[in-house]
């Protein structure tokens, strides 16, 4: 007879519990993957949604993080193939091409800036330079080498570098200071 | 990290943990306003159909550049397959013996026409079935099973991702594979021809059946075997740094132009030798000594080897342009 204990705890209570500690963090993940902090929101409640459809696969709570983040950067990924078409064929009123650089702030800047990395190197440069993960953490979040996100991170640094340099006016030789080795 | 992009990126962090949704807000608004069902059916219809007008409108260079990769990694294992094989029969008389009673009338010209042979219908043979594989990678890729959210999941990387991560996973083989057969037969083949010529006439070397049993032919097989061990083992380090990602440096080393004259110039100094070599035996009959016979095959695997690196990672940077591989 099973006691208490060993009876399975509500779908929605184990997430509840799960998401609760890192809640916050994964949020601000979200967002910064995103364009804007609204698309951020969205991408998380889909990413929940989803997360929340399909707990019952996770087997190991203590894997819930790294399960939850590999759901939100699938989800992103999703959305940002969504607008393969965009990319080809700019629709009217898409003014997400135009900027002023003197107007932007730095949060804005930077934005703008993560916007045009690929996907996995935005990914990578988020969860290490904003979120603080180590690289063996994204390596596994990813199921990539070490080197592979070294890579990526490298890669990443690299082309928000140009994208300043080309777009801000930030010298090159300035930004340079931002590429360290992992 | 104190610079612009440094503090810009921190300010983005601090601005984006500022007024972040409390949990009950966000859970409760996902069950009261969001049935996941058929939002989920809907995003993955529009998802799916997304992904087959990618698909038809995806450039065939992908599958190409695949295709190409999978071959040469093919036909370079073919080649290192008919060194061993060519090696083994010379240091090995049970081996020799077994390969004249497979194939009659067994000589120089023969051996090299059929690794030749091989090699190619590797290459066509690996095309063709790499090709396949593609396409049907790619309909599985936007093949819909029913499950909703399985279905978002498996649509969420599109044909075109999932053909640049097969090209990148190919990647190290292509590299690897095809300087390890070059690193191992051109030597062998190299070896059977000059020695062919070296001891016996033109007319001879190529057409009879028994030089490729002869003293000097067997005798000398076995020093062989180090500077190819050596150049295959360097394929397979230059493939493993390929697969991962590795660029050789800021600027390259090995796809440096420079390796095309450093090769040449290695060359030229081993044709030297072995001219030197060939013509003392014409003229005076002296063997060359085993350092001797070592140094003509460490210079003469260093000469195929270095031109051959820079054209594979020439051609492997070619193609990545070709498919427009941002991550590359």
């Amino acid at each position: 007879m099973p006691t208490m204990q060993t009876l399975p705890e509500p779908t929605g209570q184990r997430f509840r519990r799960l998401l609760e500690p890192i809640h916050d963090k994964a949020q601000t993940f979200a967002r910064c993957l995103c364009r804007s902090r609204a698309d951020g929101d969205d991408l998380y409640q889909e990413a929940l949604l989803r997360a929340l459809a399909k707990l019952d696969d996770l087997r190991a709570d203590a894997a819930f993080r790294r399960w939850l983040y590999r759901v939100i950067v699938s989800v992103h990924r999703n959305r940002h193939r969504a607008h393969f078409w965009r990319r080809l064929i700019p629709l009217a009123g898409d003014e997400r091409a135009e900027h002023d650089p003197e107007s932007l702030g730095a949060v804005e800047r930077a934005r703008v800036a993560l916007a045009e990395l690929p996907p996995d190197q935005r990914e990578a440069l988020v969860l290490y330079e904003i979120e603080g993960w180590l690289v063996d953490e994204i390596a596994a979040l990813h199921d990539v080498s070490a080197s592979a996100i070294k890579s990526r991170l490298a890669r990443g640094r690299d082309r928000l570098r140009s994208i300043y340099s080309k777009r801000f006016g930030v010298h090159a030789s300035i930004a340079l200071v931002i590429g360290g080795s992992p | 990290m104190t610079d612009r992009i440094a503090h810009d990126l921190a300010a983005l962090g601090a601005d984006n943990r500022r007024g972040l949704a409390e949990l009950d807000e966000i859970l409760r608004s996902s069950s009261v306003y969001r049935d996941d069902r058929p939002g989920a059916e809907a995003r993955r219809d529009a998802l799916a159909e997304d992904r087959r007008r990618e698909l038809a409108l995806m450039p065939l260079t992908l599958a190409h550049v695949f295709a190409h990769r999978v071959a040469r990694a093919a036909a370079g294992a073919a080649a290192m397959l008919c060194a061993l094989v060519i090696v083994l029969a010379l240091v090995d008389p049970m081996m020799m013996r077994l390969a004249a009673f497979m194939v009659p009338g067994l000589d120089i010209g023969l051996v090299l026409l059929l690794s030749a042979g091989f090699i190619l219908v590797a290459y066509i043979l690996a095309t063709w079935i790499a090709e396949h594989r593609f396409a049907a990678r790619m309909r599985r890729a936007i093949t819909t099973r029913g499950e909703a959210y399985r279905d978002l999941d498996h649509l969420a990387t599109g044909p075109l991702d999932v053909g640049q991560a097969m090209i990148r996973r190919s990647d190290g083989w292509s590299t690897g594979f095809p300087l390890a057969g070059v690193a191992s037969f051109v030597p062998v083949a190299g070896y059977l021809v000059i020695v062919g010529e070296m001891f016996h006439p033109v007319s001879v070397a190529y057409s009879e059946t028994f030089v490729l049993r002869s003293h000097s032919m067997t005798s000398n097989a076995a020093s062989l075997v180090p500077p190819i061990a050596f150049g295959v083992a360097f394929a397979i380090l230059v493939g493993i740094l390929v697969a991962r990602e590795h660029r050789f440096g800021r600027r390259g080393v090995l796809d440096h132009w420079s390796m095309l004259p450093i090769g040449i110039c290695v060359g030229m100094v081993w044709l030297y030798i072995t001219f030197r070599m060939i013509g003392r035996y014409d003229a005076y009959g002296i063997l060359p000594s085993v350092e001797h016979g070592k140094l003509v095959a460490y210079l003469g695997e260093a000469a195929i080897m270095l031109p051959t690196i820079w054209v594979v990672l020439f051609w492997r940077r070619r193609e990545q342009l070709r498919i427009a591989d941002q991550s590359l």
